[in-house]
C-alpha cells in the first residue's frame, strides 16, 4: 500500500526514510502544497515543543537553585563516629565493672545505634525527605521493625547505601544478623556522603558476634582497629577479649 | 550495577527527580571547575542548566548507551563544549543557546514573524490537554517513534496513536487559528 501524506511526514521524524526514499520526499513536497504545508507546521510545532520543553526543565532546575542549600553536615559520616564513641563510652564503663564472657555479651555491650545524620539534613522539599525522616524518627525511637519497613520501602525507590545502612542497623535490633549482612557488604569503597568503610566493618563485626562468629567479628574487628577511624580505639578492645574468649 | 549507570537507568525512564539529583550532585563541582573560564557564574550556571538538559536529552534519545566515561566525565565534557562556544560568540543570547537545532532539526528561526508563530505555537502546546501534550513530547522532544508511544501509553495499534497524534496537530492549529482571531479583533 503506498504512504499516505502523513505516512511521509512521520517516516521523516521518525528517521526511517532511506536516501532513496528522501529523494523522492523531497520530489513530493516540491509538486505538493499541502504536503509542503503541513511539513512546514510539523517542524515548527517540533522547535515550539522542544523550546517549551527545555523551558520546562529549565525551570525546574532553576528552582533547585532557589530552594535553600543544602544543609550539609560538614562534619561528615567519619567523624560522626565520635558520636558513636559517645555512647560506646557507656559500653567501656559496664566492661570494666562486667567483664563478657561470650560473644552475645560483647554484642549487647558494644552495639550502639549509629546517629542519624541525614535528616533534617536532607533536601525539604524533596518527595522522599518527609518519608526519611519519619523511617529516621522510627530509627531514634527504637521502633526498629516499623523503621526497617519503612527504609526498605524508601530504598525500592531511591536505592541509597545511606538507607540500606540504616536500615541493616534496623536488622541488626531486630536480630537478623545475616540479612544485615548482605546490606552491609556493600560498602568497598570510601564515598562522598556515605558512611565510612570502618563503620561498615565495625558493625559487621558485631553482626558475627551476633551469629556467635568470633573469628570473623575478629577478622572486621581487626580492620577496624588498622583503619585510623575513630573507631580503632574500641576496635583494640574488643580484640583483647574476643582473644582471652 | 555503578552509581552511574543506576542514574542513566532512571533517566532513561524519563525520572526527572533523578535529573535534579545528578544536578544537585555535580553543581558545585562543576561550577569550581569551570571557574577557570573567564565568565561569570551566573553565566556558568546556566550553561550547567543548559548541560544537564542536553544530558537528560542525549540520554533519552539512548545515545549514552555503552558509555565508556563517568557520568561526570561525560557532563563536563558537554558543559566545555558550551562554555567554549558561549566564549566564541558570547553575543549569542541566552534564549536562542536553548533551542540549539537538532542534528536534522530545523533551521534556526530569523525572522521576528517566525519567531512571533514560534511563541504562538508554544502557548498553544501548553493549552492542549495533558493526553495530546504528552504525545506530541514523546514523539517530538524525546524522539520516540508511533510504536514506542504505543507501548508506553499503551494504545491498542500504531494506527491509532497516528490517528490520536494527527487530532493533536489539527487542536494545535485551531487554538493557534483561534488566537489569532482573538487578536485580530482587539486590534480593530
Amino acid at each position: 500500500m503506498d504512504k499516505d501524506k502523513q505516512d511521509w511526514i512521520n517516516d521523516y521524524f521518525e528517521g526511517r526514510l532511506s536516501r532513496e526514499q528522501q529523494v523522492e520526499f523531497d520530489l513530493l513536497l516540491q509538486a505538493d502544497d499541502e504536503l509542503a504545508g503541513d511539513f512546514q507546521f510539523e517542524k515548527e510545532v517540533r522547535e515550539a515543543v522542544i523550546r517549551q520543553e527545555r523551558a520546562v526543565l529549565k525551570a525546574q532546575l532553576q528552582e533547585l537553585d532557589r530552594q535553600p542549600a543544602v544543609v550539609r553536615r560538614h562534619f561528615g559520616w567519619w567523624k560522626v563516629a565520635a558520636a558513636l564513641l559517645l555512647l560506646l563510652g557507656l559500653a567501656g564503663t559496664l566492661w570494666l565493672t562486667l567483664r563478657p564472657t561470650s560473644t552475645g555479651q560483647l554484642y549487647a555491650q558494644y552495639m550502639a545505634p549509629y546517629p542519624n545524620v541525614l535528616t533534617p539534613a536532607v533536601r525539604g522539599a524533596e518527595a522522599d525527605a518527609s518519608a526519611l525522616a519519619e523511617a529516621l524518627a522510627l530509627y531514634e525511637a527504637e521502633d526498629y521493625a516499623a523503621a526497617a519497613h519503612r527504609l526498605e520501602q524508601l530504598y525500592a525507590k531511591s536505592p541509597q547505601k545511606s538507607i540500606a545502612f540504616y536500615r541493616a542497623l534496623c536488622l541488626l535490633y531486630l536480630e537478623q544478623p545475616a540479612e544485615a549482612l548482605v546490606l552491609l557488604e556493600q560498602w568497598e569503597h570510601e564515598e562522598e556522603g556515605q558512611p565510612a568503610v570502618a563503620v561498615m566493618h565495625w558493625y559487621q563485626a558485631l553482626a558475627h558476634l551476633q551469629m556467635n562468629q568470633a573469628d570473623e567479628a575478629l577478622r572486621f574487628f581487626t580492620l577496624v582497629s588498622q583503619s585510623g577511624d575513630s573507631l580503632a580505639t574500641p576496635a583494640g578492645e574488643i580484640i583483647k577479649i574476643l582473644q582471652g574468649l | 550495577m555503578n552509581k552511574d549507570q543506576q542514574w542513566i537507568d532512571a533517566l532513561q525512564k524519563g525520572d526527572r527527580e533523578i535529573l535534579g539529583k545528578i544536578y544537585l550532585h555535580h553543581r558545585e563541582g562543576f561550577l569550581r571547575y569551570a571557574q577557570r573560564y573567564a565568565l561569570p557564574e551566573e553565566e556558568l550556571r546556566d550553561i550547567y542548566q543548559d548541560s544537564i538538559i542536553a544530558l537528560y536529552e542525549n540520554v533519552r534519545q539512548g545515545k549514552l548507551e555503552g558509555l565508556k566515561s563517568s557520568l561526570k566525565t561525560y557532563l563536563y565534557a558537554i558543559g566545555k563544549y558550551k562554555i567554549l562556544a558561549r566564549l566564541k560568540n558570547s553575543a549569542v543570547s541566552t534564549s536562542e543557546l536553548m533551542v540549539e537545532p537538532l542534528a536534522d532539526g530545523p533551521e534556526p528561526l530569523e525572522t521576528s514573524a517566525a519567531e512571533e508563530r514560534q511563541q504562538k505555537l508554544q502557548r498553544a502546546y501548553e493549552q492542549l490537554g495533558p493526553r495530546c501534550r504528552e504525545i506530541l513530547r514523546r514523539f517530538y522532544y524525546e524522539a520516540q517513534k508511533l510504536e514506542e508511544i504505543r507501548e508506553a501509553l499503551d494504545y491498542p495499534n500504531r494506527d491509532t496513536v497516528k490517528a490520536q497524534k494527527s487530532r493533536c496537530l489539527k487542536q494545535l492549529k485551531e487554538i493557534v487559528h483561534s488566537h489569532g482571531q482573538r487578536q485580530a479583533g482587539l486590534d480593530q
